[in-house]
C-alpha cells in the first residue's frame, strides 16, 4: 500500500477532529440538558451549577451524598433546594454559599461526615459571581439519560407513597459508631 | 527527631506518610496548558538555525526549567545529583574499583535519604534546631527521584564497563539524566541507548506522524480513559469505599487496574511522542500486560524499562539463576522486594512486590517442569490470562492504598456483604465506556487492528483528539509522579 504523506496525515486527522467537534457543539447548542449523574466529581460539579444558576432558596440543606438522597421532590416546601455533594462534604457547600453574594435564610448541615475537608478547586469555581456554565459531555450525558430513562425519579405522589413506606419500616440497625468516633476525633 | 517510644518507626511511617510533602503540588504536568506553550517554544527555538549548535545546551536549560518550574528549591539537589554523578563517573573511568561502588552508594543515599527519610523524621515536628539541617529534612520528596537516581546509576555502570569508553561531556551527562520528557516518569533510558543519540538533529528528519500518534494515544489514555475512571476509584479510598456495595468494590478494583495502565502507559507514550519530537527514540514502556499469560510475561510487558533496569544492575549482579534453584528464588525475592519499596517507603509497597515475588517463585516452581500440549494451549493460554490479569489487579490494591490497614480492610470487604445503609452508586455503563480503550487495545487481534485501520487511521486519531477533549475527566496528577 502507498505510504500516506504526513500532510494528508495531518489534514485528514484534522477532519476527524473538526466534524465530530462540529456536531457536538450543534447538539450541545439545540439538544436538551442532560441530567446530573450523582457519581464522584462530576455529580457535584452538576448540583453545584444548578444552584448557583438558580436563584437563592429559602431553605438548603448541604450535605454529602447522603443529603443528596433527600430528594427536593420529597419536601413539600417549592423553595428549599438541596445541595448535596456526591463524594463531597458540607464543608464544601458552605464553603460555596457563603463565598455567594446571597445566603439562604435557613442552612440545615449534615454532620457525619465533617472530617472530609473542603474541596478548594469546587470552592474557587463555584464562588465569586457567576461562573460560566459546566459543558456536557457526551458519554457522560448519554449515561445519564439511560440511567434517567432506566430509573424515572419519582412524581411527588410517587414521592409521598415512598416516603410513606419509608416511615411505615423499622429503622435500621446499622451500627454508626465508627463514623461518630472519627468525626469526633476530627 | 527519634520516634516516640514503644512506637516502631514503621508504625509510625504510615501516619507521617499521610503528610509527606511531595514535590508535585506547583510542577508542570505534560496536561497542563503551561506546558504546551513550552513544549511548543523550545521545539521551535530547538530547530532554528541559530540554535541548532547549542541543541544539547538549550535541551538542559529546557529541562532544568521545566523541572525547577513552580518547585526552584528542587533544582539545586537536581545539580548535586548530577554533578556529583559525574564527577564519580570521571573517576570511575580512571578507577572503577573504587569509585564505582562509591557514586552508585551517593546516588541510593540521595534516593535512601529524600524518599524514606519521613519513615523516621516527622515532617511538621520542630526537628533539630540546627537550620541547614532543618532545611534538609523538611525539603519534599523530588519527583522523578527514583528516575534519575536510576539513569544514574545506568550512567556509571555502562561507561564503566570498558576502558575503550569515551566519557560523555557534562552537557552530554546532564542531558541523559534530565531529558525533560522522560525526567519524572521515565521510561528508564538505558545510558548506552541514549548518549549515541546526542548529536545535531534536523527538523526534516522529525518523524512527525510517529510522534502525533504516540503524543494523541497518551493524551487520549490519560484524560478520557484514566482520568474519568479515577472519578471512580476514588470511592476505593479510605473512608470512602464502606460505603461502595460489595459487588462495586470488585469491579473498582478491575477497573483500578485499567486506570493505572492507562495513566502509566499514557505517560510514557507522550514521553516517546515528545522525544521523537527532539531526535530521541526512548525504549517503548509497555506492550499490552494484561494479555500475559504468566507472572514472568507480565513483567516483560509492564514498565519494561523498570524491569529490565532491575535485572541488569541488580538480578543478574546477584547471581541470577546461575547459583542454584534456592538462591535464584532469593534472589527474585530481593528484587521484587525492592521494587516494591522503591515506589514508595510503605508497608503497603513492600507487601506489592513481596507478592509478586511469590507468585514468579511459584510460577517459576510449579510450570517450569510442565510440559503442556500444544492442543490445550487454545484453551490454557486464555485461562491463564484470566489468572494472571485477576491476581495483578487484586495486587493493585496495596498501590492504591499505600496504608497497609487500609489495603486489608478493602480487602475483607471484598468478601463480606456490605449492610451500610448511605451506598456510593456506580454506574456500569460508564465504567465499560472508560475501559473500552484500554479492553480494545488488549483483545482486539493487532493484526486486525493494522489492517482494518490503515486508511482509517488519521480519522481515527482526530476522532480520539475530539472526544478527549469533550470528555476528558479532571485531571489528577500522573500516578506514577509520586515514584
Amino acid at each position: 500500500m502507498k505510504p500516506i504523506s504526513v500532510q494528508s496525515w495531518f489534514v485528514k486527522c484534522g477532519l476527524g477532529l473538526a466534524l465530530p467537534l462540529l456536531v457536538y457543539a450543534a447538539i450541545a447548542a439545540a439538544g436538551p440538558k442532560a441530567p446530573p449523574l450523582p457519581t464522584g466529581r462530576d455529580g457535584a460539579l452538576e448540583v453545584l451549577d444548578r444552584y448557583t444558576q438558580g436563584p437563592v432558596p429559602d431553605t438548603i440543606l448541604v450535605g454529602s451524598s447522603f443529603t443528596a438522597r433527600l430528594k427536593e421532590e420529597y419536601f413539600d416546601d417549592p423553595n428549599l433546594k438541596v445541595l448535596g455533594l456526591a463524594g463531597g462534604s458540607s464543608i464544601t457547600a458552605l464553603e460555596v454559599l457563603i463565598g455567594r453574594e446571597r445566603l439562604p435564610k435557613t442552612v440545615l448541615i449534615e454532620m457525619n461526615i465533617l472530617e472530609r475537608g473542603e474541596d478548594p478547586a469546587l470552592v474557587q469555581r463555584f464562588t465569586h459571581g457567576p461562573n460560566a456554565p459546566t459543558l456536557p459531555r457526551p458519554i457522560k450525558s448519554a449515561v445519564a439519560f439511560y440511567e434517567r430513562w432506566l430509573h424515572a425519579p419519582p412524581d411527588r405522589r410517587q414521592a409521598g407513597d415512598m416516603i410513606a413506606a419509608m416511615l411505615g419500616t423499622r429503622p435500621s440497625d446499622f451500627d454508626n459508631r465508627i463514623y461518630v468516633d472519627r468525626t469526633m476525633r476530627a | 527527631m527519634m520516634p516516640k517510644p514503644g512506637r516502631p518507626a514503621f508504625a509510625r511511617a504510615k501516619v507521617v506518610l499521610a503528610c509527606v510533602p511531595r514535590g508535585t503540588g506547583s510542577g508542570m504536568t505534560f496536561t497542563s496548558w503551561q506546558f504546551g506553550i513550552f513544549a511548543a517554544v523550545v521545539f521551535a527555538l530547538y530547530y532554528s538555525p541559530a540554535i541548532r549548535p547549542f541543541q544539547v545546551h538549550l535541551l538542559v536549560l529546557s529541562s532544568l526549567f521545566f523541572y525547577g518550574y513552580g518547585q526552584p528549591e528542587l533544582l539545586p539537589m537536581l545539580a548535586v545529583a548530577v554533578l556529583g554523578t559525574y564527577l564519580f563517573l570521571v573517576l570511575a573511568i580512571k578507577d572503577r574499583t573504587i569509585w564505582l561502588p562509591v557514586g552508585i552508594a551517593f546516588n541510593l543515599g540521595l534516593l535512601a535519604f529524600f524518599k524514606y527519610k519521613f519513615l523516621f523524621f516527622d515532617p511538621a515536628a520542630p526537628l533539630t534546631g540546627v537550620s541547614l539541617a532543618d532545611f534538609l529534612l523538611r525539603l519534599p520528596l523530588p519527583i522523578g527521584i527514583s528516575f534519575f537516581v536510576f539513569h544514574n546509576i545506568s550512567l556509571l555502570v555502562d561507561l564503566t564497563k570498558s576502558d575503550e569508553t569515551s566519557r560523555p561531556d557534562l552537557t552530554g551527562a546532564f542531558l541523559y539524566i534530565i531529558f525533560f520528557p522522560q525526567l519524572v516518569s521515565g521510561p528508564i533510558t538505558r545510558a548506552q541507548m541514549f548518549l549515541p543519540q546526542i548529536r545535531q538533529k534536523f527538523f526534516v528528519d522529525v518523524p512527525f506522524v510517529e510522534a502525533a500518534k504516540w503524543i494523541l494515544t497518551g493524551y487520549f489514555f490519560k484524560l478520557y480513559v484514566a482520568n474519568n475512571l479515577n472519578e471512580m476509584t476514588a470511592y476505593m479510598e479510605f473512608p470512602l469505599f464502606e460505603t461502595v456495595r460489595t459487588q462495586d468494590k470488585w469491579l473498582l478494583v478491575f477497573l483500578y487496574s485499567y486506570q493505572i495502565y492507562a495513566d502509566f502507559f499514557g505517560y510514557t507514550a507522550i514521553a516517546i511522542g515528545l522525544g521523537l519530537l527532539f531526535g530521541y527514540r526512548l525504549p517503548v514502556n509497555f506492550n499490552l500486560p494484561y494479555v500475559s499469560a504468566s507472572f514472568s510475561e507480565f513483567w516483560s510487558r509492564w514498565h519494561i524499562s523498570l524491569s529490565s533496569w532491575l535485572r541488569t544492575y541488580l538480578y543478574i549482579p546477584l547471581g541470577g539463576n546461575r547459583r542454584g534453584t534456592a538462591r535464584t528464588y532469593l534472589n527474585i525475592m530481593i528484587v521484587t522486594g525492592l521494587g516494591g519499596l522503591w515506589h514508595g517507603a510503605g508497608l503497603s509497597y513492600l507487601a506489592w512486590g513481596t507478592m509478586h515475588g511469590i507468585l514468579l517463585v511459584l510460577e517459576r516452581a510449579i510450570f517450569s517442569n510442565i510440559d503442556l500440549n500444544p492442543r490445550w494451549e487454545s484453551i490454557v493460554r486464555p485461562a491463564r490470562i484470566g489468572i494472571v490479569f485477576f491476581s495483578i489487579s487484586m495486587l493493585w490494591i496495596f498501590f492504591k492504598l499505600p496504608n497497609l490497614d487500609h489495603a486489608l480492610a478493602y480487602l475483607s470487604g471484598m468478601f463480606t456483604v456490605n449492610i451500610n445503609p448511605n451506598q456510593a452508586k456506580l454506574f456500569n455503563s460508564l465504567a465499560l465506556l472508560y475501559s473500552l480503550p484500554v479492553i480494545i487495545q488488549h483483545l482486539v487481534p493487532r493484526s486486525l487492528l493494522e489492517t482494518s485501520r490503515r486508511k482509517a487511521e488519521p480519522y481515527l486519531y482526530g476522532l480520539m483528539t475530539a472526544l478527549m477533549c469533550v470528555e476528558a475527566g479532571p485531571s489528577p496528577s500522573f500516578i506514577y509522579f509520586q515514584f
